[in-house]
C-alpha cells in the first residue's frame, strides 16, 4: 500500500469520533496525529531503521564519483588491483600504444601519470568507443589527445589483467557477493544482510540489473539490463552485449526466495537483502529492517497509548478518543499491509517472523490500493455525514436515505454505507479472485518450465528482449 | 435585463480566450491569472462589454494555458508552483531528445482531464458536487493540513545510501528533510511579509505573491540553465508516444484525482494535490507521471473556474475564478452546460495547437542557444515583476530565489515553497498567525 492509503486510514478512524469531528471543525487539529500514527510504521522504518541496520556486504557494481554523484567514478591505473574486478570505473590518460585496430576490435595501452594498463574494446563496445571518441584508437594515439575509457579490471586466460571497455558492471560481481552471503549465513547461522547499490548514470538514467534465485541448482544468476528512466522506460540501444550480460555464482548451501517477487535493482535505492538459515536451508528476506516491531499490532497498542499520554500532558480535553483513534489507524497500516506479499510480524513478542500476507490481487495491486483509498474515503464521508447533526446543531445530514426510501433513519445509514464502500467490495472480491488465478498460475510455472520461463522473465524484466 | 447565452457570443469569446491562452501561455513564468490581469489592463472596456465575454473568455484562456503551458516546463525549465513535481521527469525526456514525446503524454491526459472534467460535472457532478461541498467544507484546514503533514512525513531521502557510517546515513537523510522544513517556514516568512507588511503598493495587492512565485520557481532554474550553460540535444519531433493503455488510465485517474482535490479545496495545489492522487492511484513511471500531470492540471485550473458556472454550488476556487467572479455571477444551467460543452471544444483545439507548437519550439532551440532562451526569459521575468509589483517586488522576488536555491541545494521538494501561501491560511486558522506577526515585527 501507498504511504497516503495508510495516512489516510489513520485521519478516517479519527472521524469515528464526534468529539475529534467536533474539534476539527473548531480549528483544533489534534486529530491528524492519527494520521500520522497510521503512517508511523513506515516512517520509522524507512527514515530510521533503515540507516541504522548492520550491513555484511556492501555490494557497490558502479561506485558514483563523489562530486557528481554519477556513475562511473575516475580510477588511477596504479589504484587497479583484483579485489575490482569487474566493477565501472573509468581511466583517463594517453593512448600510448595500438597493439591491434581492426574491424569491431582494439588492443591498445592507456596511460595516465600513475602507470599504464592494456586496454581491449570489442564488437558493440568497440563500436561504441569509437564513437564516443569520434576518431580511431590510431588517431588518437598519433594526436596524443586525453582520453576518458570507461570499463572493468578483466582477467583473461592467461591470468594477465586488462582494462574491458564497457558501459556497465560485469554482472558476476553482484553474482559472487550474493552467493559469499548465502553461505556465510548458512555456515555462521546468522543473518547476513547485503546492500547493493544501483547505477546511477548521467542524465538521471539507471542501470537495471535483475538478482534471480535458481534453488534447484544452487546458483545465483545476475542479468545486467538497459538503462532505464526513473519510471522504468528503458533507453533503446543501451542493452549490454551478450557476452557481459549474464554472471553466474554457484553456492555451497541451499537457499530458498520466500518473497514471490523478482529482485530487480534500477532507480531510486538499491536494496538490502537479508539471508537467514532457516533448518536446513537459506532464506531470502527482502529489506529486513522493514515490517519488524514497527508494524505489528502490539505496536499499535503502543503507539496509540504514547499518542494518548503526550496529548494529555499538553492537556487536549480528548486525549482519550485521539490514542483510540490513533491505535486503529496504526492497526489499520498494519491489516492492510498485511493484504500484500510480504506480511508483517504481527504480535511480537508473541512471534518473532513475518507472517506471510494474504497476496490480494497479486496481478495489479495498485487496484487494491486504490480500493483502499476508496474505502477510507467512503467511512470518513458516512461518519461526517451521520455525524453532522451533533457536531454542527441545526444542519441536517447533507445525504438522509430515509427521506427518501421506506427504511428507519438507523437502516438508512447503513445502507449508504454499504453503498459508499461498495466499489471497494467489488475490487477486493476481484482480488481475491485475482489471487486464486495468480496461485495455480504459479503453481502451473514450477511443475512445467520453470527454468526456462525464470530466465524469460528475467530478460523480460531487464528489457532484454 | 437578463442576457440569454448566444452560441455566437459564448464560440468568438471562448475561442479568442483560447486562442490567446494558446499564444502566450508558452512564455515561461507566465500564470494565467497574470495573464488575464494584463489583458483586463490593456483592454479595461473589455469586460463590460458583454457579460459572458469575460466568463467564457477567461474559460477559453485557462483551457489554452493547461494544454499550453506544457511548452514552459518542457522546454524551457521555466513553470508555477502546480508543475513542480513534473519538471525532472520533462526534462529527463528533454534530455534524452523526446522533449516532444514528453508534450505529447501531457496532452493526452491534459485532453483526457478536459474532457473528464466536462461530461462529469455536467452529469454525475451536478448532484454530487455540493453534496461533498456540503460535507467537508467544515474541515478545509483540516485536510490542508493533513497534506502539509504528509509531505513531509513522505519525503524519500535520495543521498543517504552512501553514507560511510550508520550517523552519516542518518544525518544526510535528515538533512533533506530538515532542509525542507527550512524553505517551508522560510517561505511561509515570505508570505506573511507579501501578504502583512505593506511593502507592496495597494495597487500590486492582487499580484502580491507573483513576486514569490517566480522567484521561487521560476528563477532558480533559468539562472541554473545559465550558469551549467546546458545544451540541448536534437529533439525527436515525431507524434509518438512509448507508454501502455494501461498507464494513460493509470495516469488519467492519477491526475483527475489530484487535480480534483486542488480544484475544490482551497490552497492545496495542483503539485500537492498530484502528490495526493499519485498515491491514492498508485501510480509509478514518467510517462505516467507526465499524463498524470496533464489531467491534473487541466481539472486543477479549469475545474477551479467551472465551479463558478455551478448556478447553484456557490463556490469560487483560484484566483482566475475570484477575478471573474467580481463581475460575473451565473444565473442560468444553460451557462454551465454550455460552459462544460466549450471545455471539450477548447480541450479540442487547444490540444492541436499545443503539438504544433511544440515542434516549433523543439527547432527552435536546434537553432537558438538555449542560453540566449534562458537569458531572455530571466529579462521577461524581472520586467514582469517590476511592471506588476515595482521595485519591492524585485527584492521580495531575489529573496524568494534564495529559498528556491536552498531547496534545489537540500535536494528536496520546490513544492514546500509553497509555505508562503500555506503558512499564513493555517496560522490564522489555528490562532498562531499574531505569534508569527509578533516574530515578525508586523504587528498583532
Amino acid at each position: 500500500m501507498r504511504g497516503w492509503t495508510h495516512y489516510l486510514s489513520g485521519l478516517a478512524m479519527a472521524m469515528f469520533f464526534p468529539p475529534l469531528l467536533s474539534d476539527l471543525v473548531k480549528g483544533v487539529m489534534w486529530p491528524v496525529l492519527a494520521g500520522v500514527s497510521a503512517y508511523l510504521p513506515d516512517f520509522l522504518d524507512f527514515k530510521f531503521k533503515k540507516f541504522l541496520w548492520r550491513v555484511d556486504y556492501l555490494v557497490d557494481p558502479a561506485p558514483r564519483d563523489p562530486l557528481r554523484k554519477l556513475s562511473p567514478r575516475r580510477i588511477r591505473v596504479s589504484e587497479l588491483s583484483q579485489g575490482l574486478r569487474w566493477r565501472l570505473y573509468y581511466l583517463e590518460g594517453r593512448i600510448e600504444d595500438v597493439l591491434e585496430e581492426r574491424e569491431g576490435y582494439a588492443r591498445f595501452k592507456l596511460a595516465d601519470e600513475t602507470g599504464s594498463v592494456v586496454v581491449v574494446a570489442r564488437n558493440g563496445d568497440y563500436e561504441k568507443l569509437r564513437r564516443m571518441l569520434g576518431s580511431s584508437i590510431k588517431e588518437l594515439a598519433a594526436s596524443g589527445r586525453r582520453v576518458r575509457i570507461p570499463g572493468y579490471l578483466e582477467v583473461d586466460e592467461g591470468g594477465s589483467v586488462y582494462w574491458n571497455v564497457a558501459d556497465a558492471p560485469h554482472p558476476q560481481y553482484v553474482a559472487d557477493a550474493v552467493a559469499r552471503a548465502i553461505d556465510e549465513a548458512y555456515e555462521t547461522g546468522r543473518m547476513v544482510t547485503v546492500k547493493i547499490h544501483n547505477i546511477r548514470m548521467p542524465g538521471d538514467f539507471y542501470r537495471r540489473f535483475l538478482i534471480q534465485y535458481d534453488s534447484k541448482n544452487r546458483r545465483i544468476i545476475v542479468h545486467m539490463g538497459p538503462l532505464v528512466s526513473t519510471g522504468g522506460l528503458p533507453l533503446e540501444g543501451t542493452e549490454p552485449p551478450e557476452y557481459r550480460r549474464i554472471g553466474v555464482a554457484e553456492t555451497k548451501h541451499a537457499f530458498r526466495k520466500v518473497y514471490p517477487r523478482p529482485t530487480v535493482i534500477d532507480a531510486f535505492s538499491g536494496p538490502e537483502i537479508g539471508y537467514e538459515k532457516v533448518g536446513d536451508v537459506v532464506e531470502e528476506v527482502f529489506i529486513p529492517w522493514h515490517r519488524g516491531f514497527s508494524h505489528s499490532l502490539t505496536a499499535s497498542v503502543v503507539i496509540g497509548g504514547l499518542i494518548g499520554l503526550a496529548t494529555l500532558a499538553l492537556g487536549y480535553a480528548n486525549w482519550f478518543y485521539l490514542a483510540v483513534a490513533s491505535m486503529l489507524g496504526h492497526a489499520m497500516h498494519v491489516l492492510e499491509d498485511q493484504l500484500g506479499f510480504m506480511g508483517s510480524v504481527l504480535f511480537p513478542p508473541l512471534t518473532k517472523r513475518r507472517i506471510p500476507g494474504l497476496m490480494l490481487g497479486p496481478s495489479r495491486q495498485g487496484l487494491i490500493n486504490f480500493a483502499t483509498n476508496w474505502l477510507m474515503l467512503a467511512l470518513a464521508a458516512w461518519n461526517v455525514n451521520r455525524f453532522m447533526p451533533e457536531i454542527s446543531p441545526g444542519m441536517p445530514k447533507p445525504i438522509e436515505l430515509s427521506n427518501t426510501l421506506p427504511v428507519t433513519p438507523a437502516a438508512g445509514d447503513a445502507l449508504l454505507l454499504l453503498l459508499l464502500a461498495l466499489p471497494a467490495i467489488a475490487i477486493y472480491a476481484w482480488g481475491v479472485l485475482d489471487r486464486r488465478r495468480f496461485l495455480i498460475k504459479q503453481k502451473e510455472r514450477l511443475e512445467e518450465e520453470k527454468a526456462k520461463e525464470a530466465v524469460e522473465e528475467a530478460y523480460e524484466e531487464v528489457g532484454g528482449y | 435585463m437578463e442576457a440569454l447565452v448566444n452560441p455566437v457570443d459564448v464560440l468568438t469569446w471562448g475561442l479568442t480566450g483560447t486562442l490567446m491562452g494558446l499564444l502566450l501561455s508558452w512564455i515561461p513564468g507566465l500564470h494565467i491569472f497574470n495573464l488575464l490581469v494584463l489583458v483586463f489592463a490593456l483592454a479595461p472596456g473589455f469586460i463590460t462589454s458583454n457579460i459572458y465575454a469575460l466568463p467564457y473568455f477567461a474559460l477559453g484562456a485557462v483551457v489554452g494555458f493547461s494544454f499550453a503551458s506544457s511548452i514552459a516546463s518542457t522546454y524551457l525549465s521555466v513553470s508555477d508552483e502546480s508543475m513542480m513535481l513534473m519538471l525532472f521527469p520533462s526534462q529527463r525526456y528533454l534530455l534524452a531528445g523526446r522533449g516532444h514525446r514528453a508534450v505529447l503524454l501531457y496532452l493526452i491526459g491534459a485532453l483526457t482531464g478536459g474532457v473528464f472534467l466536462a461530461v462529469f460535472m455536467a452529469t454525475i457532478g451536478v448532484y454530487a458536487m455540493p453534496v461533498i461541498y456540503n460535507l467537508f467544507s467544515p474541515y478545509y484546514w483540516f485536510i490542508l493540513l493533513a497534506i502539509v503533514v504528509f509531505m513531509f512525513m513522505s519525503e524519500y531521502p535520495k543521498e543517504a545510501d552512501h553514507g560511510r557510517t550508520p550517523r552519516e546515513k542518518l544525518w544526510l537523510a535528515w538533512r533533506q528533510v530538515l532542509g525542507g522544513v527550512l524553505v517551508f517556514f522560510a517561505s511561509g516568512i515570505l508570505g506573511f511579509i507579501a501578504s502583512y507588511s505593506g511593502l507592496l503598493r495597494i495597487e500590486a495587492a492582487y499580484a502580491r505573491l507573483t513576486p514569490l512565485f517566480i522567484g521561487f520557481f521560476g528563477f532558480p532554474w533559468v539562472l541554473r540553465n545559465l550558469i551549467s550553460r546546458r545544451s540541448i540535444p536534437r529533439q525527436d519531433t515525431r507524434d509518438v508516444v512509448e507508454t501502455a493503455p494501461g498507464a494513460v488510465v493509470n495516469g488519467s485517474a492519477s491526475g483527475i484525482i489530484g487535480g480534483g482535490i486542488a480544484a475544490f479545496f482551497p490552497i492545496i495545489t495542483g503539485g500537492m494535490g498530484a502528490l495526493v492522487g499519485g498515491h491514492m492511484a498508485s501510480s509509478r513511471g514518467d510517462d505516467t507521471f507526465l499524463i498524470s500531470q496533464g489531467a491534473a492540471r487541466t481539472v486543477y485550473y479549469t475545474g477551479a473556474l467551472f465551479f463558478l458556472f455551478h448556478p447553484t454550488m456557490r463556490i469560487t476556487r483560484g484566483s482566475v475564478a475570484w477575478l471573474v467572479g467580481g463581475v460575473y455571477t451565473p444565473k442560468t444551467w444553460a451557462e454551465f452546460y454550455v460552459g462544460a460543452a466549450f471545455i471539450i471544444l477548447a480541450a479540442a483545439v487547444s490540444f492541436v495547437v499545443t503539438l504544433y507548437l511544440s515542434k516549433a519550439v523543439a527547432r527552435l532551440l536546434t537553432r537558438v542557444s538555449y542560453v540566449y532562451i534562458s537569458a531572455a526569459t530571466l529579462v521577461f521575468l524581472v520586467s514582469l515583476v517590476y511592471y506588476l509589483t515595482g521595485p519591492v517586488g524585485l527584492v521580495l522576488m531575489l529573496a524568494a530565489t534564495s529559498v528556491g536555491f536552498a531547496a534545489m541545494v537540500f535536494n528536496t521538494r520546490l513544492s514546500y515553497c509553497l509555505g508562503s501561501l500555506i503558512l499564513p491560511v493555517l496560522a490564522n486558522t489555528m490562532g498562531f498567525a499574531g505569534f508569527f506577526l509578533e516574530l515578525l515585527g508586523l504587528g498583532g
